[in-house]
């Protein structure tokens, strides 16, 4: 079969199942089992043996563990006042910035973000306080609503990150390279964030309200005490990593033991608390895992179909500089990051992508972070983002009304994008300091 | 009808309850493996294999219940649109899909459960583990998500209220 009639044929496929509203993990390994019997003839019996065995043999990758691991972590500190701590604790330090406590969203999650690797958890907990406090002391609900979204997705990029964790293990990349080439991206997307604020307060005055009080040194210290939590977590984990007491993918489970013992230490462990969160934890585990392992199973028709060497082949006879690559590239992310969401888009993609972008010369760390970054705009596009139906359940808002809000911040990651195309050393710079270059 | 119906949920709940302590005795089995290399240079040497029969086995024994939890994301753009008969009839459908391909899936693994058996493979670690052991477990998870999806199936063509309340949306239940 012609390779470009048959890619052709499997994105009608996945249209299809996806478009029709079967499960995404269930519609991919549809199409990747479509693709074996329909364009390769494959017996159906040939075409069950393999996806039973990959789907086996891909579900049992130990790196995978991350993925609970982390999710759990993040289940348990929701349940906890840290969040809330974190909001009381910022308050004093970004009173004198223009904008003021809107503020607290891009830095909450910044801070959350680098304790936790999920976007939807990031934004979730964070916006557990922020959302219902910024509301009721009168500021802009738009651009509160918009910074939280935008923002929680900084979850994917700075690590630790399960979208990072995937992306590694499918690419064979060193994970705690990725790790260190998605802090700068990820401080450069919050610095966008926070200076979108002052411009707007700057402009537009009315969208936070006047401070009431002066803060004295003594609220300084209260603040920096219920900051304290967030700091305790994200010393254990980060310092597990970068002292190499953890891997990256060990390092979730540390972050589970500093939880509980956070939670301990302050005399908020339940066991329901401890049941309620597990029982969350697999349930968002398994979405997580069992679209890893369609996706493996799609991958693996794509190499039956021998379609990423040939696609490769025919864009290399485009003579497409790099630069136009990554273009048609973002693009195509922007455009699949509409319809389809997270983790999915990496997987499903990257055994095209991948080989494509290496052969272009781009360093398969840097193209990581690229594609995190599509992935995280994906969470903020409608109709389908995990970020923008929190914020809708979070708000009570209608689906449109929350992506409108989201608009500038959507315009802010793409500008992130442009940056990061221009400037590959954002994301590189760090990995290469800590690690000598590859 | 409610009885089946509550059976299976039931079923499905055991089945990601038993995931649960998996996730924790990885849990545990990881930060044990820590300390043992950091203060002991030691290891269990059994890390990887425990914690990927872990995963894997932890995965496919939630599935049942993240399905009927809604935690299992779907596009909605189709579906969201349809109300009544029409999106009855469209779940319907997607549920005879999955069931298709997850029952292929489960056929296979289930002769692959039944050849390690007969042949008493082991893994070629340390800990020999009888490999039938994670692959039925797979299976089971399997199995119960087949059933979990059956339900809803006939849900579908009979209107009785399932016994989670509908999560509004495509998204997590959070």
């Amino acid at each position: 079969m012609e390779p470009l009639a048959a890619g052709l044929a499997l994105t009608a496929f996945l249209v299809v199942f996806l478009g029709l509203g079967v499960w995404i993990f269930a519609g991919i390994m549809l199409v990747s089992a479509a693709g074996l019997y329909l364009l390769l003839g494959m017996d159906l019996s040939r075409v069950g043996s393999i996806a039973a065995s990959i789907s086996y043999r891909s579900a049992a990758t130990w790196e995978l563990a991350a993925v609970p691991l982390f999710i759990w972590m993040a289940e348990l500190i929701f349940r906890s006042d840290v969040s809330d701590r974190l909001f009381r604790g910022l308050i004093p330090f970004v009173d004198r910035v223009p904008g003021r406590l809107l503020h607290t969203n891009v830095l909450g999650c910044t801070l959350f973000a680098a304790v936790c690797g999920s976007s939807a958890a990031t934004t979730a907990t964070v916006g557990k306080i922020t959302m219902g406090e910024l509301v009721r002391r009168g500021y802009d609900q738009n651009i509160a609503v918009g910074s939280l979204a935008g923002a929680g997705s900084l979850g994917l990029l700075l690590p630790p990150s399960i979208a990072m964790i995937i992306y590694g293990v499918l690419a064979e990349v060193s994970i705690s390279r990725l790790f260190a080439a998605g802090v700068m991206p990820g401080l450069l997307v919050a610095g966008l964030y926070s200076g979108y604020i002052v411009v707007m307060a700057w402009l537009r005055p009315g969208i936070a309200p006047e401070g009431a009080s002066r803060f004295k040194l003594r609220d300084y210290g209260v603040a920096v005490l219920n900051l304290l939590p967030i700091f305790f977590l994200m010393g254990i984990v980060l310092g597990a990593i970068y002292s190499g007491l953890a891997t990256p993918s060990e390092a979730a489970a540390v972050g589970v033991f500093a939880a509980f013992a956070l939670l301990t230490l302050t005399g908020q462990m339940r066991f329901a608390l401890i049941r309620d969160s597990l029982m969350a934890t697999v349930r968002t585990s398994a979405m997580v895992c069992m679209i890893l392992v369609s996706a493996s199973f799609l991958s693996t028709t794509l190499g039956y179909l021998h379609l990423p060497q040939e696609l490769g082949a025919a864009i290399a006879a485009m003579h497409l500089d790099p630069i136009g690559l990554i273009m048609i590239l973002s693009i195509f992310y922007l455009v699949l990051g509409i319809f389809v969401e997270g983790v999915a888009i990496i997987v499903m993609t990257l055994p095209m992508t991948l080989p494509l972008a290496l052969a272009a010369g781009f360093d398969p760390v840097w193209y990581g972070v690229f594609l995190v970054l599509m992935v995280e705009i994906g969470l903020i596009t409608p109709p389908l983002g995990i970020n923008l139906f929190i914020l809708q359940g979070m708000s009570g808002w209608s689906l449109w009304r929350v992506s409108r809000a989201c608009g500038p911040f959507f315009v802010l990651f793409c500008l992130a994008v442009l940056l990061l195309v221009m400037f590959p050393q954002i994301a590189l710079w760090l990995p290469n300091l800590l690690y000598g270059k590859p | 009808m409610n009885a089946f119906q509550n059976g299976v949920y039931g079923l499905s709940r055991a089945a990601a309850a038993l995931a649960a302590l998996i996730i924790v005795a990885m849990t545990l089995h990881i930060l044990l493996e820590i300390v043992l290399r950091s203060f002991f240079a030691r290891s269990t040497f059994v890390l990887d294999e425990m914690v990927g029969y872990g995963i894997a086995t932890a995965t496919f024994l939630s599935l049942g219940y993240a399905f009927e939890q809604s935690s299992l994301i779907r596009v909605g753009v189709l579906v969201d649109r349809l109300h009544g008969r029409a999106r009855r009839t469209v779940d319907a459908v997607c549920a005879v899909l999955m069931l298709a391909m997850m029952g292929l899936v489960g056929w296979h693994l289930g002769s692959t459960v039944l050849r390690s058996f007969a042949k008493g493979r082991k893994s070629s670690s340390l800990a020999e583990v009888p490999l039938w052991i994670p692959e039925f477990l797979c299976w089971l998870g399997i199995l119960i998500l087949c059933l979990q999806v059956f339900a809803y199936f006939c849900r579908q063509l009979s209107g009785h209220p399932g016994p989670v309340p509908r999560a509004i949306g495509t998204g997590q239940a959070h």
